[in-house]
């Protein structure tokens, strides 16, 4: 294994590094936390017991079963070979943890990150820079104290999130600025990357554990790791707000309500019966479920708060596990505006930023929440941060320009303030009242440059707006009650979604319309489209200028940061 | 109105007479003005192999016999009357969808254009989907049994996005072959980031 230094700087050396030495410890916590569970699920009924003591008349329960593991220790008199099989596997996971330290590596080069790994079954995963959807920071509480992050590499695709678990946070912090660096098509010289984001000089001589510790423990309570950079731009979200707004929403007041119901029938519940459990589990189940949709996404999203970037907007938020996570401007698919039906009263919105990501949905929920919640003003402000980031500052279009950001705030503010005269929206005749009700009034689409706006919903109205130049495809359907209204139904495609953005039952000529320009459209912003490599100005001018922009020859291409030919590095912006 | 855009310059005559040999020649075009369907749109469309109606056809009869037979053991067997209502409603839906099964074939076809996939399909419920050649991720050629008997092949193209995935339920093999080598290799030209 020569080549791997753990105490060398990791940086985009094409060198292998080693994880934090401390991350057995942490990684560990999975062991302690399966042993738990392994004892509590033996012993449930002695804990329970211990706990309600008079539980046990009510019960008549007088005998515990012989076949839990403490009942067999005890009646067998094997406490020595009990204590000493305890520390045998204690001393087995520890081993096993060490060589598993050994063994996981890490190495950045100027294709891809890599990561290898496994003591039996060995592994190795690769993530192409072209392909990187998202470098998410993550601090765990417990890490946290130890001053350390982890670092979540999504790829494009299904599983292709790995993990570089655990590392020192300021090494974190540098390396994500490089991976994003590399990623957006700047090729930094080896090693050598100057960034707002890279920290000064870390660890400059290696404090005690204590110190370490109680510093860090001081860091937790101050927030230290909240964005330091250019503080006046940053939009903050209110925590008392964000409390409130998420109780509102509307799955969490249908939750909420189910809940209260099964409170109230647990009070009245006829006790004498055999299913005196059944509406315990069903408050068990339903808190469970209020736990895991409003109370547990409130926590993630304190302290909640924006900043712009080079490498994008970077989004810092959590109470006890924080974590920072930027949006690389040139992965956005689409932007959401949506508003729970009681927020219409209070005027909040939400906006999502939706990206190609692997993992599951509350992972995808997650990293596509641009802002948790505000009023229109501020949604726009947090659109128009990432939109500056995109094209680098000032898109530098004239403001009647379709590709403009004054454009598309044009589109979300006509969404977003509903059916009006003049908002520029095509909406949904009446007759298509008789298919929806209530949403035909909202249903509306538009069309400016490479971009497609929608808005939907009733319950949750939603402003969305579409980058063509992600979109997979497009489709235009009808069944038989819309032919005989002669109604149609639009959609395009995202990457990675289950569902599609659609406009739903307009007018016949305006679907097929829509449909065709869609077709040609996407066609066009895609093979303009340079985006994924966002951070070469010119390229990215070449973005948001669109459709009337002549393709780039790849001789005009002058990559900064590119080592040139004579050996020098190129590192003059224009 | 919107021109319809040209037919891909990669389908030569020769691939054309290969996309088009074994397949169905007419297109089952709805009467209604308001469909989607309409043919005046229309450049060349690529049908079906012309025994998928006959395969399905097959196909669904013998599932619809497996639930007859189900249905009659079960009452039997169980002596009750439950099974009787359950199987009655699965056999009528089989005989609709045996029914439509002849015109729904002829209702599926795709386009080769210049710049994208075009495929439509459905009777009642009728779609039309495009799909930019850049898009695709991998095209997807399986056959069962039956099919192959037949001289069938059920083509999948596959992007990125789950929901604008096209899979042609039957077409002859030879013609699979061509369409899968034809697109990979417009694709090839066409590639971009997701």
């Amino acid at each position: 294994m020569s080549g791997v230094d753990a105490r060398a700087e990791p940086s985009s050396d094409a060198q292998w590094h080693r994880m934090h030495p401390l991350t057995p410890l942490l990684r560990g916590g999975v062991f302690v936390i399966v042993a738990i569970g392994v004892i509590i699920s033996n012993l449930r009924e002695r804990i329970l017991f211990f706990l309600f003591p008079w539980l046990l008349e009510e019960f008549n329960y007088d005998a515990f079963s012989d076949d839990d593991l403490l009942s067999f220790i005890v009646i067998n008199e094997l406490y020595f070979v009990g204590l000493l099989v305890l520390l045998l596997v204690a001393l087995l996971v520890v081993l096993f943890a060490w060589f598993a330290w050994r063994r996981r590596s890490y190495r950045i080069t100027d294709e891809q990150v890599e990561l290898r790994q496994g003591v039996i079954f060995r592994s190795q995963r690769r993530a192409p820079l072209d392909r990187i959807q998202n470098v998410t920071l993550v601090r765990p509480f417990v890490a946290r104290m130890f001053g350390l992050s982890k670092l979540m590499i999504a790829g494009a695709g299904a599983d292709t999130t790995f993990e570089l678990s655990y590392l020192n946070t300021a090494v974190a912090e540098r390396l994500r600025a490089e991976i994003l660096l590399l990623a957006s098509g700047q090729r930094p010289g080896i090693g050598g990357v100057e960034n707002a984001w890279s920290v000064g000089a870390p660890a400059a001589a290696a404090p005690s554990v204590t110190s370490r510790l109680l510093e860090n423990i001081d860091g937790i309570v101050h927030g230290e790791d909240q964005p330091r950079a250019d503080d006046a731009a940053t939009i903050r979200v209110k925590a008392s707000k964000l409390v409130l707004a998420s109780l509102l929403d509307t799955s969490s007041l249908i939750i909420g309500a189910l809940l209260i119901g099964a409170v109230v029938l647990t009070i009245f519940w006829p006790w004498s019966s055999v299913s005196a459990f059944l509406p315990l589990s069903m408050i068990i189940a339903f808190a469970g479920i209020y736990w895991a949709t409003t109370i547990s996404p409130i926590f993630k999203s304190l302290r909640f708060s924006l900043t712009p970037s080079r490498d994008g907007v970077q989004i810092t938020s959590g109470l006890t596990t924080t974590t920072s996570d930027f949006i690389p401007p040139g992965r956005v698919q689409s932007i959401e505006l949506s508003q729970a039906i009681v927020w219409r009263a209070l005027g909040f919105w939400r906006v999502k930023a939706t990206r190609f990501t692997s993992g599951d949905a509350s992972e995808r929920e997650r990293s596509s929440l641009l802002l948790p919640l505000g009023d229109l003003d501020t949604a726009l402000a947090a659109v128009e941060m990432l939109w500056s980031t995109a094209a680098g500052g000032s898109d530098g279009l004239a403001d009647d320009d379709p590709h403009s950001w004054n454009s598309v705030a044009g589109l979300l503010r006509g969404g977003a303030l509903g059916p009006v005269v003049g908002d520029g929206f095509t909406r949904a005749p009446r007759r298509s009242g008789l298919l929806s009700p209530f949403a035909w009034k909202l249903s509306a689409f538009t069309l400016r440059g490479n971009f497609v706006a929608f808005r939907t919903g009733f319950i949750a109205r939603r402003v969305i707006v579409v980058m063509l130049q992600r979109a997979q495809g497009t489709a235009v359907k009808q069944g038989i009650v819309p032919r005989k209204l002669r109604l149609g139904t639009v959609e395009v495609s995202l990457p990675n979604s289950f569902w599609s953005p659609a406009v739903y039952w307009v007018d016949i000529d305006d679907a097929r319309e829509l449909y065709h320009q869609l077709s040609s459209r996407i066609k066009v912003a895609m093979n303009n489209d340079r985006s994924h490599r966002w951070a070469d100005r010119r390229l990215s001018t070449a973005l948001n200028a669109g459709v009337e922009h002549p393709v780039l020859n790849d001789e005009e291409i002058t990559v900064i940061g590119e080592v040139q030919e004579n050996g020098s590095i190129n590192n003059e912006r224009e | 109105m919107t021109m319809i855009p040209a037919q891909s310059p990669a389908v030569t005559p020769q691939i054309r007479e290969q996309l088009h040999e074994g397949t169905l020649d007419r297109l089952y075009v709805p009467r209604s003005p308001s469909s989607l369907l309409l043919k005046e749109r229309d450049g060349e469309w690529f049908q079906m192999g012309k025994s998928l109606g006959k395969v399905l056809v097959i196909g669904f009869s013998l599932q619809l016999l497996l639930v007859i037979a189900a249905t009659v053991g079960l009452t039997f067997w169980t002596r009750h009357w439950w099974p009787i209502p359950i199987g009655s409603v699965v056999t009528v839906i089989y005989i609709f969808a045996l029914i439509f099964t002849p015109r729904r074939v002829r209702s599926q076809a795709y386009q080769l254009r210049e710049d994208d996939f075009v495929y439509r399909s459905g009777i009642f419920a009728q779609s039309l989907v495009t799909i930019p050649y850049g898009r695709l991720q991998l095209v997807n050629i399986e056959n069962g049994p039956l099919m192959r008997k037949f001289g069938l092949a059920s083509c999948e193209l596959v992007t990125a996005a789950s929901t604008a995935n096209v899979s042609l339920q039957g077409i002859p093999s030879a013609a699979a072959d061509v369409l899968r080598d034809l697109l990979i290799s417009v694709a090839e030209t066409r590639r971009s980031g997701v």
